[in-house]
């Protein structure tokens, strides 16, 4: 494969991902999107360093570390939702998480809860 | 004596790191304590060793000067920022026990709340992309945490909480994005050799300071993506929203003025584009976060709003250097006194507002009525406290130099653009002052006050913040008339940035 | 390295990033929450694929143990999800179902933003991508394994595994605050 075609390859998959946080109502399909946004940038890691810096490791170290510290914050913010699910109503674990809504509530906030 | 200087100069910059791991460590101890007395002790210590790590870090900067490696750069800069960040968490700290010093989870809290700062610091200092992703991450993960064990007690908080820190990893990812591209761009690893270098024309080196801009942007809930930001702030416990202030936003300015030096460099290439699409932003932002603090009758949120509005002055000040009206030093002065301003009004403001709720049990502009009349200390000094945030006239000072230099005509559309959003901005943000002056001024005092009842400690605290409020026009008073003053060693003249 | 081992490398290199197109598409765009996830572990298996191809094998198996851990929680999460909701997948979605104005502005301004977005990052880097010069040597290649990586961390990066080791027993006292108080 190409250089060209790699970085648009991961450029495709950096706005596939920026797609679904746009998109996505549910908790789930957000993480999944955002997942998406990581691979592509492990990607472009791999590439650039394939094509570009044939003996680089600090790519690799970034990637160790990154991926440890991103998915173990993945992992708190999941775990949290895990342990409360008893307090989370369908509603709002499949349709509260979409990125922007425009509503009054969400613009705003609100003065009485 | 010199056992302890070598073992400074051993571990130099990393003293006030030391001295909270210290702390973490003997806090280790007692992790399962809920006894009142291991509280209040563990409270003094924690405190101490916070004072001797804000202490450590500027002593360590006198007696070692700047240091630098691969990893991390600690210079004048990076020593008054950590002291910010410590100062803060004093601040902080204090918050926590009032509120929570009685919960199970205190001493934990403590823990995490030390390993925040620590992260805080590691962000600040470090000059190596790897190092600064992972130390942002860290800071996520300990803010994350923090807030979710003291809202442990909050009804219908996690969902809001879930859709905040959805933002910042949001962030983290996007600067991981980032750092590939910067890495694809060249092999330099830090932001300063990138701009040294020729690599600094390259397309994807703007494609990806476009991606950290969005990141940032997203960090710090500016409009039109407040919402969750909004919500979470309405319902937090008070230490939460300590917290959120206090630390979370100062250690996203301090990261974003990192990437300062290369948004400058494009800046001032002239990209019309990039100069437009800020304008209309900070635009925005402004107007949107004045417009919301008018429009709402909690004081919560009303203080939310305002906090938005002063971290869209940083990018105000962006946009002014854009178009010339200031140029990269008094940019980065107007920074610091943004952040000087925001924590030193903020912070005694929320510990009376959060102490009305607290007793009244309501949070509504409605309790503080006669609160001038019942509580006349308080109630002078939530004036003066209020009035700091005139401040933010000395924005004008520059625009008069521009029209006095090329007239007002010649000045260019944009920059009285600027100067319009700016005036209507202040116009609303004194009708916000003039608010709560009222509000604590006016009315009969109503069934909520007479419940309302301030500690001793309340009064000390305002009545620090409040002197320092009013030494600050003293100070530049005399320095307008020509008065040369030193103060430990340092004039307020020669002072670099 | 031999015409048949470079054609086997393009091939697995075609079909992964295929894959992780498809796979990425799909975990997106499905409604059931354990299809979604199983599409996103595939399309990490495709970029693991793709990491052999680019000679960065162990970045994949290390990066699979950390991945496995999330993807374990997140998997139990969807199971919990479903069980304690008592519903067919879907079947949330059909509560809060939206109008079909709102449903075509949820797709079309999204997809607008994403495609002109791509549209202008392609007419800007498309001249600067032409003009790279590709590393000499393309035909030497460099796999690196664990211990270079693990050189790396503890000569001139060992700031890096400490703060991340000390995040992670912090987060133990996080944990049981966390659980203690679910009890």
């Amino acid at each position: 494969m190409s250089f060209q075609l790699m970085v648009y390859f991961n450029f495709t998959l950096l706005l596939i991902g920026v797609f679904g946080i746009l998109y996505s109502r549910d908790i789930i399909s957000v993480f999944t999107s955002l997942q998406l946004i990581l691979i592509s940038g492990f990607a472009n890691f791999l590439g650039f360093s394939r094509f570009l810096y044939q003996h680089s490791i600090w790519d690799k170290a970034f990637i160790v570390s990154g991926f440890t510290a991103v998915y173990f914050l993945m992992f708190c913010i999941i775990y949290y939702a895990y342990l409360n699910k008893g307090k989370l109503d369908r509603r709002e674990l499949y349709g509260e998480f979409k990125f922007f809504r425009i509503t009054k509530d969400n613009w705003w906030g609100e003065d009485d809860i | 004596m010199i056992f302890l200087l070598k073992l400074s100069e051993i571990v130099n910059p990393f003293q006030s790191i030391i001295a909270l791991s210290t702390v973490i460590l003997f806090l280790s101890f007692f992790a399962v304590s809920s006894n009142k007395a291991i509280k209040k002790y563990l409270f003094a210590v924690v405190l101490f060793f916070m004072l001797a790590a804000f202490l450590l870090n500027i002593h360590s900067y006198i007696l070692f000067d700047s240091f630098s490696d691969s990893l991390i750069l600690f210079g004048n800069v990076q020593m008054i920022e950590i002291g910010i960040i410590l100062f803060s968490a004093i601040n902080v700290l204090l918050f926590i026990f009032i509120r929570d010093g009685r919960e199970d989870y205190f001493v934990k809290e403590l823990t995490l709340f030390i390993f925040l700062v620590i992260s805080a610091e590691f962000v600040i200092i470090s000059k190596n992309f790897l190092l600064m992703f992972i130390a942002l991450s860290v800071f996520i993960i300990a803010m994350f945490q923090l807030v979710s064990i003291v809202n442990s007690k909050v009804d219908k908080i996690i969902t809001c909480t879930l859709r905040f820190f959805l933002r910042p990893t949001l962030t983290v990812i996007f600067f991981f994005t980032g750092f590939s591209l910067l890495y694809g761009a060249s092999d330099f690893k830090e932001f300063n050799k990138i701009l040294e270098s020729e690599h600094i024309s390259s397309p994807i080196v703007l494609l990806a300071l476009i991606i950290f801009g969005i990141a940032i942007y997203l960090y710090f809930f500016l409009f039109p993506v407040q919402g969750p930001y909004m919500k979470i702030v309405k319902r937090n416990s008070s230490s939460a929203n300590a917290l959120l202030w206090f630390l979370y936003f100062p250690a996203g300015i301090f990261l974003f003025l990192k990437t300062g030096s290369l948004y400058s460099y494009f800046m001032e290439r002239n990209n019309v584009y990039g100069s437009i699409i800020l304008i209309t932003l900070t635009c925005g932002c402004m107007l949107a976060s004045n417009i919301g603090a008018i429009s709402t009758k909690s004081p919560r949120r009303i203080i939310s709003f305002i906090f938005l509005f002063f971290i869209s002055t940083f990018l105000f000040n962006i946009s002014m250097y854009s178009t010339g009206v200031i140029t990269g030093y008094l940019m980065n002065l107007f920074n610091f006194i943004n952040i000087f301003i925001m924590l030193f009004s903020f912070m005694p403001l929320y510990f009376i507002f959060s102490s009305i709720e607290d007793n009244t049990g309501e949070d509504s502009i409605r309790n503080i009525r006669g609160l001038g009349r019942n509580y006349v200390y308080t109630g002078v000094n939530m004036v003066v406290l209020s009035l700091s945030w005139l401040g933010l006239i000395y924005y004008l000072e520059p625009f008069i130099n521009l029209f006095k230099r090329s007239g007002f005509l010649n000045a260019g559309v944009i920059n009285i653009v600027l100067l319009t959003v700016f005036t209507i901005c202040f116009i609303f943000l004194s009708g916000n002052i003039f608010r709560i002056i009222v509000n604590i001024f006016k009315g009969a005092t109503g069934e909520a006050m007479k419940k309302v009842q301030f500690s001793r400690f309340l009064y000390v605290y305002i009545t620090f913040y409040s002197l320092v409020i009013i030494s600050v026009p003293v100070i530049i008073l005399i320095d307008r008339l020509g008065f040369n003053i030193r103060f430990i060693d340092f004039g307020i003249k020669e002072f670099i940035f | 390295m031999s015409f048949l081992s470079q054609l086997i490398i393009i091939i697995i290199n075609y079909i992964s990033t295929a894959g992780l197109l498809a796979c990425g598409l799909l975990s997106l765009f499905l409604k059931d929450k354990k299809r979604k996830l199983l599409f996103l572990l595939l399309a990490f298996l495709f970029i693991g694929a793709l990491s052999f191809v680019y000679y960065s094998e162990i970045l994949f198996f290390i990066t699979g143990v950390i991945v496995i851990f999330f993807f374990l929680l997140l998997y139990l999460f969807v199971l919990q999800m479903d069980l304690f909701n008592g519903g067919t997948p879907g079947e949330a979605d059909e509560i809060s179902d939206l109008p079909l104005r709102s449903k075509i502005i949820n797709i079309v301004m999204p997809v607008l933003l994403c495609i002109s977005a791509g549209f202008f990052i392609y007419k800007y880097v498309s001249g600067f991508l032409k003009g790279i010069e590709i590393a000499e040597g393309r035909s030497n290649i460099f796999i690196s394994d664990w211990s270079d990586i693990s050189r790396y961390f503890f000569t001139d990066y060992g700031l890096v595994p400490a703060i991340i080791t000390g995040s992670l027993f912090m987060s133990i006292i996080w944990f049981i605050a966390i659980g203690v108080k679910e009890k």
